[in-house]
């Protein structure tokens, strides 16, 4: 059986391997390229972000904590950051994980006892049962990158509509995740 | 640490599709970093970016792709570079007990090395600089038992407890609180009587005070 990309993410942080981090790349780097090319710019540039995305997984592998993320929702944030630091002029506060003031989680939620593939399984599940309105303006603010006034503007409804479309689209997500508990 | 106030879902799902200006990030981030649970929630909603990401037809990358970024790799990074940055950092979070560390990059480690300016009323703002001019932000520091004078909004306002904490009357916020309110709400922010209380306020349009003298001074003090 092939390696998931959970694993090979997790061998090229604990061990660099390059052979790992190839497959990942074959494996990822066109979806990548896609998410890039969904921002209007085109091949080449995409291309380039892509790669330099790339270059920042090998080089923060090491973070890559299996309980927190799967290895595609990981690799998504390192593109979107990579996005947003490319194309925005202004700064991009973060959380810096290695913030002091970080205390260590004193209770543990249900959320982190909860596998990471049951977790992606129930979005996975929780997004497909979303009405096509909900979902469309889930995948315009993810994908597209658009704020929630440039999703008004884009679709032609009220910023009202779009935030409680988010909301209760994020609503029914905790509601499955709750179902879990 | 137990936080009570939260900001709304839309700022955290933006923040975790990376739709967020760079202003209200400051807020969310620093936010977060004094908020396990809100931690928990961006975690989920980046799961919600992971499940449509992977959910793409791909697009096809160049032919020599691999073997470019794998050539890329072997080069030597800025590590060694931003190592010695984390190392300044940490020694000055040793001291910094009030800020974030995303908002020390905008205001410094020390509260006392703030250049505030006051507002009247033992209430003291310092303007932050950000690019983003879709809102505003500012540190506040309120004297230990003063009130900022009775004010509503006619936008969004945003706030953080940094340390000591507040009260409105109805609700009491303390460090890691954020009050995330719209223009219904007037209210009159009173720090309790222990400690100064700072806090960071993104408000992204002019509030209105209710009382005379303040609206006078408003054009000067930019709040």
């Amino acid at each position: 059986m092939p390696l998931s990309e959970n694993d090979l993410l997790g061998r090229v942080g604990l061990t660099q391997d390059r052979e790992s981090f190839a497959k990942l790349f074959v494996a990822l780097g066109p979806r990548v390229k896609a998410y890039m090319m969904k921002i209007g710019s085109d091949p080449a540039f995409s291309e380039e972000i892509m790669q330099e995305t790339f270059i920042t997984v090998w080089r923060k592998a090491g973070q890559f904590d299996p309980k927190k993320a799967s290895a595609v929702t990981w690799i998504f944030t390192i593109a979107r950051n990579r996005r947003i630091d490319r194309l925005r002029k202004e700064k991009r506060p973060a959380l810096d994980p290695n913030d002091p003031m970080l205390l260590p989680n004193d209770s543990p939620t249900p959320l982190q006892n909860m596998e990471q593939s049951t977790i992606v399984e129930s979005v996975k599940r929780s997004i497909g049962d979303l009405p096509e309105d909900q979902r469309e303006v889930v995948r315009l603010s993810f994908i597209e990158g658009l704020s929630h006034q440039e999703i008004s503007d884009a679709i032609g409804i009220p910023l009202g509509t779009v935030k409680s479309r988010l909301r209760l689209s994020f609503e029914k997500l905790r509601h499955t995740l709750g179902d879990f508990q | 640490m137990t936080v009570n106030h939260h900001p709304h879902d839309d700022l955290l799902l933006s923040y975790a599709a990376g739709s967020l200006s760079e202003t209200w990030s400051l807020a969310v981030a620093s936010h977060l970093s004094l908020c396990t649970e809100c931690r928990r929630t961006i975690e989920l909603a980046e799961t919600i970016g992971g499940v449509l990401f992977a959910d793409m037809p791909d697009e096809r990358m160049s032919s020599d792709a691999l073997d470019h970024v794998l050539a890329q790799i072997d080069q030597p990074s800025g590590e060694a570079a931003s190592a010695n940055t984390q190392l300044a950092l940490d020694k000055h979070a040793a001291v910094s007990t009030t800020f974030p560390r995303v908002l020390c990059e905008y205001v410094g480690q020390d509260v006392d090395d703030v250049p505030w300016k006051s507002i009247g009323g033992e209430v003291y703002q310092h303007l932050i600089k950000t690019a983003d001019k879709s809102a505003r932000a500012r540190l506040l520091r309120i004297a230990a038992g003063k009130t900022v004078p009775s004010h509503g909004h006619r936008g969004r306002e945003l706030t953080l407890v940094l340390s000591g904490s507040y009260q409105d009357g109805l609700s009491l916020f303390s460090a890691g609180d954020m009050e995330d309110v719209d223009e219904a709400l007037v209210h009159k922010p009173t720090a309790d009587t222990a400690t100064d209380c700072i806090c960071l306020v993104i408000t992204d349009a002019p509030i209105k005070f209710k009382e005379w003298v303040p609206r006078l001074l408003q054009p000067m003090i930019g709040i």
